[in-house]
């Protein structure tokens, strides 16, 4: 039968015994739970709920793809870390802790960030993949692939007191760009680091994803296949809002076949960037570190200043007059949304990192021991 | 007619309020866009969708209902 399966058949109907038990699910659909392959990407406040359920349920393989670190600010709301994981791969520590919840699963760790390069081969393996990221490019990206690669997306997202939950790409519904068919201009949508959250918020939404995963998996139910479900936590107002299928909007996105490189490309504006060892050959470097004072790894550059990107239209003048700016922060997004405010401030010689902080953390670290 | 407005997420900041009511003659998409953006000149720089009685209408639809919802975009996760 299942031949990861270490365990008797006993043990793992034991296990599974309150799904079996359900007429709806029975041995039949369990099975067919051990067979499925579910994507969970981004480990933060939607994934760990995701991450839990599902392993718990029998997926038979989940991928985990998150490229961050865990932090002691994730700990609030992203209950499957523990306080001894701070500094340690999100994805790796997911595994390990998922495997201890449930050995009988094959968990597969992607320590990775998404990109328009890698998410199609990346995807392309599972049956079903679950949006848990926490911005605007890696979820134009994760409908895109899913849109050309024919896939369920599990689309759930947050804001202080509130969620949305549906399904995108599913029994011929509709796709995000349906819904919002290019990105917000930067900065129009603050997120979660930026105006905080409740913690049990992600909690609640992030297991609405996990539920709509199993009823696709197990074809119960009526999925959440446009509708778009809004929950309130402070007034429990919850609303179904009926998204129309754009067939236009999913025919281009399908015809192109490949994703759009940068966010830069639906708006029209490129952002200059540079790799970090490009940076370093430059003449007169300023180094901004665009996060916030608790964000983990700090660098050791020369010339670097500490302006949270919330703060840095306020603090222009701070910066050391005609350097070459080089932003960063952890993923690359609000250095990206930086270089163009500065831009827009008419500063010039502004520059994105490619690489977040942990990876040019690793990149001194070769450096360092070569 | 006497439209009943809801604001979601970062809306709500921006209004100041969860929902209010607004009196508009013969609605159409476009007519509630203006008087929104007269009362509050900054949603024009946030994206948003309109829903009338929980669906979401495109542009220069009459509104035949005075259940209105604004969502915006979320990014959070």
């Amino acid at each position: 039968m299942l031949s990861y399966l270490p365990f008797q058949e006993d043990n793992y109907m034991e296990r599974y015994n309150r799904h079996i038990r359900l007429e709806a699910i029975g041995l039949q659909g369990q099975k067919r739970l051990l067979a499925a392959k579910v994507m969970v990407i981004g480990a933060g406040g939607l994934g760990c709920p995701v991450l839990q359920y599902l392993a718990a349920a029998g997926i038979g393989t989940l991928g985990i793809m998150d490229n961050d670190v865990v932090e002691i600010s994730n700990l609030q709301r992203q209950t499957l870390f523990r306080t001894s994981d701070i500094g340690s791969s999100k994805a790796i520590a997911a595994k390990k802790h998922l495997g201890d919840l449930n050995p009988e699963i094959q968990i597969i760790a992607h320590n990775k960030k998404l990109n328009a390069q890698n998410a199609l081969e990346l995807l392309k393996p599972y049956d079903i993949i679950v949006d848990g990221t926490d911005n605007f490019e890696a979820r134009y990206w994760i409908n895109d692939a899913t849109v050309i690669l024919n896939k369920p997306m599990i689309y759930g997202a947050i804001y202080k007191f509130e969620g949305q939950v549906t399904v995108f790409n599913h029994q011929d519904g509709p796709s995000y760009r349906c819904l919002f068919p290019t990105p917000p201009k930067p900065l129009s949508i603050p997120n979660c680091e930026e105006v905080g959250v409740l913690g049990v918020l992600p909690g609640i939404i992030g297991t609405l994803q996990a539920n709509e995963t199993l009823k696709i998996l197990l074809n119960i139910g009526m999925p959440l296949v446009g509708k778009l479900l809004c929950y309130n936590t402070l007034t429990h107002v919850q609303s179904l809002i009926g998204i129309p299928r754009n067939d236009q909007c999913i025919q281009e996105v399908k015809a192109r076949k490949t994703l759009l490189e940068t966010e830069a490309s639906f708006e029209c504006e490129a952002v200059p960037q540079l790799n970090f060892l490009e940076a370093i050959k430059k003449d007169n470097v300023q180094f901004i570190d665009l996060r916030s004072p608790e964000e983990q790894p700090k660098l050791p550059l020369e010339e670097l200043l500490y302006i949270p990107l919330s703060e840095l239209k306020s603090r222009i003048n701070e910066l050391t007059p005609y350097a070459n700016y080089v932003f960063f922060c952890q993923s690359g997004t609000r250095s990206k949304t930086a270089v163009r405010l500065m831009l827009q401030q008419k500063v010039k010689n502004c520059y994105s990192l490619m690489e977040g902080a942990p990876e040019i953390h690793q990149l001194l670290e070769q450096i360092k021991t070569a | 007619m006497k439209l009943e407005i809801k604001y979601y997420g970062i809306l709500s900041d921006i209004t100041g309020q969860t929902q209010e009511k607004l009196e508009i003659e013969n609605p159409t998409y476009s007519h509630l866009l203006a008087s929104l953006y007269d009362r509050y000149p900054s949603l024009e720089d946030t994206p948003f969708k309109i829903a009338v009685e929980n669906q979401i209408i495109n542009n220069d639809e009459p509104i035949t209902n005075h259940n209105i919802a604004l969502l915006p975009p979320f990014s959070g996760g």
